[in-house]
């Protein structure tokens, strides 16, 4: 008798790639978008940005 | 049934999530960033849809790895009775590892404590297992947390001491950072912080990470 099966594998979530690390050398891997943040991204690397910008 | 694949970049924090743990918390989620891999929280989970269970099953399922943290034993200063949480997710953590599948069976786990034994007086069925110690310290757990995610993934990390010269980097630019997003610095969203982070570690020039 034929059978069938009935599980399907599906691959865990692919991160996406921020970008790399110079300090570290190592991809820096996005966040789960499940929860949305509070802020925009944009504003954060805007934020960030300003702020290493002041410590050269 | 779906039978739901690991995945090898994530990683699954289970912790206590008050004030007095959360400079921990965050060493956690910055060693788990700055390794290259993505955390995983109870706290990136909305109120909608499924329990919190079901979405706790969902998370734990989709983590090849967890950090486990069981610091908190002491009464709940409000309620006066313990939190029963991080012994809970550990145990469908070590569950899944147990009894599930192929992709289930793969994953590492890291238990951490403020001492290495004290664990042989609350959750003695512990006994065996390999339980690391950071004294309370931000510092060691997130040297602890690097430390074992070499040793597991087998992948090529930054130093110990790479990693903690960074995290002192990113400390120091904390407050402005939560000052320009008019946060406070000590109560910034777990959502958010990841991403403030994993945005600075784009950022920050190559020299803060050089001895």
């Amino acid at each position: 008798m034929a059978t069938r099966s009935d599980t399907i594998t599906t691959k865990g979530s692919k991160p996406g790639v921020l970008g790399r690390s110079a300090a570290t050398g190592r991809y820096v891997l996005a966040p789960v978008a499940t929860k949305k943040a509070t802020v925009s991204d944009q504003r954060i690397a805007a934020a960030v940005k300003s702020v290493l910008a002041k410590k050269k | 049934m779906p039978v739901v694949q690991t995945s090898t970049d994530d990683v699954f924090i289970n912790c206590p999530f008050d004030d007095a743990f959360a400079p921990t918390f965050r060493a956690l989620i910055f060693a788990i960033l700055v390794c290259g891999f993505r955390t995983r929280s109870a706290r990136e989970l909305d109120d909608g849809g499924q329990t919190r269970i079901d979405k706790i099953f969902a998370l734990i399922e989709q983590c090849r790895y967890g950090i486990h943290d069981l610091s908190r034993t002491e009464l709940d200063a409000v309620n006066n009775l313990p939190r029963f949480n991080m012994p809970l997710e550990l145990g469908l953590f070590l569950g899944a590892k147990r009894y599930g599948g192929q992709h289930q069976k793969v994953k590492r786990i890291l238990i951490l404590d403020v001492e290495q034994f004290r664990y042989q007086r609350f959750i003695s069925d512990l006994a065996g297992m390999d339980i690391h110690e950071h004294g309370g310290d931000p510092t060691r757990a997130l040297r602890e947390a690097r430390d074992w995610l070499a040793n597991v993934s087998r992948r090529e990390l930054p130093s110990a001491d790479r990693v903690q010269r960074v995290y002192k980097a990113f400390l120091a630019d904390l407050p402005d950072l939560a000052a320009v997003l008019e946060f406070h610095p000590d109560r910034i969203p777990y959502v958010d912080f990841e991403r403030v982070v994993g945005r600075w570690l784009i950022e920050a020039p190559a020299a803060i990470g050089a001895a």
